[in-house]
């Protein structure tokens, strides 16, 4: 099995919600917060990556006078949120087995 | 009081120090919505919640937050504090650090005054060798071996500096120019450290 990064996770957290619908940054980082502990800054990089890397594209929306920008998953992104899924299934079995815990 | 305004500002200084200008922006467009959505007004509040200008602009460095990440999952500490930090908190290697300093500070200090000399010395003798010169015109009119002496002692001082001015002018040249490279390769190479996005 492979290592599973910190921005790995995030990339699976992230490209998870999105699947379930689209969402701005403030949203997402809010969702994420919900489950995992992270800074108010540390999803920026995360999104900039996959938007650059065409697993996400985004588009603008305007809520109430002001602009949002929305994040949602293309096609590539799905195939590489699989790959994530299944690196993380993986190791998580994996880890769970060298730990002693239930599988 | 200081405003959501003033935040925005200092971020989008702090953004363009450490990324390329479209990287900078679009940071800046994103960190400015999420205040926004936040409901955040106050320079105070914000800096609470996300952390200072700095800190937000070295976290939207990709490879940066990795190592981030990696080291420190919720407190975004800058790792170039690192040797300062080390330094206070070993109190036993605070006198050898200092002492080191000092030496090191000792020794550019001397060889600054060596190199000065050597300069002074070479004007002195362009100095020297010209009033043995002119005096020789005068003293050979009324004694010429003197004359003669002192014009010898001139010229081959003259000659002397000479030979060594060129060569001077030539060390000091490239040590400038030199440097001078060093500082802009290293000014260019911070200001192009772009975003990469490699695994």
């Amino acid at each position: 099995m492979k290592l599973i990064s910190s921005s790995q996770i995030l990339e699976l957290s992230v490209l998870s919600l999105l699947q379930e619908e689209d969402l701005y940054g403030y949203m997402l980082t809010q969702r994420v917060q919900a489950t995992i502990e992270i800074s108010e800054s540390t999803l920026y990089p995360i999104l900039r990556k996959l938007e650059k890397s065409g697993m996400v594209k985004t588009y603008n929306q305007e809520y109430q006078g002001r602009n949002r920008k929305y994040y949602s998953i293309t096609s590539d992104g799905e195939n590489y949120l699989n790959e994530l899924k299944n690196n993380w299934l993986e190791f998580s079995m994996g880890l769970n087995k060298i730990i002693g815990g239930q599988q | 009081m200081r405003t959501k305004k003033d935040y925005l500002m200092e971020l989008k200084k702090e953004l363009l120090k450490v990324l390329p200008r479209e990287e900078a922006i679009n940071a800046l467009n994103y960190f400015e919505e999420y205040i926004e959505e936040a409901n955040l007004t106050q320079y105070d509040e914000i800096v609470l919640k996300l952390g200072s200008a700095k800190e937000v602009s070295f976290n939207a460095i990709i490879d940066y937050q990795e190592v981030q990440l990696e080291n420190n999952p919720t407190k975004a500490k800058m790792n170039w504090l690192l040797p300062i930090s080390l330094l206070l908190s070993a109190p036993l290697s605070l006198p050898l650090i200092f002492i080191a300093i000092t030496f090191l500070f000792v020794g550019i200090l001397m060889l600054a005054i060596v190199v000065f000399m050597i300069y002074l010395i070479d004007a002195l003798l362009w100095f020297i060798g010209g009033i043995f010169t002119i005096i020789s015109i005068f003293t050979i009119t009324q004694h010429i071996p003197t004359g003669l002496f002192h014009m010898g002692i001139g010229l081959i001082v003259l000659a002397i500096a000479w030979m060594v001015t060129p060569i001077l002018i030539t060390i000091s040249k490239k040590i400038t120019v030199g440097t001078y490279k060093k500082i802009l390769t290293k000014l260019r190479s911070k200001s192009k450290k772009e975003v990469s996005y490699v695994e």
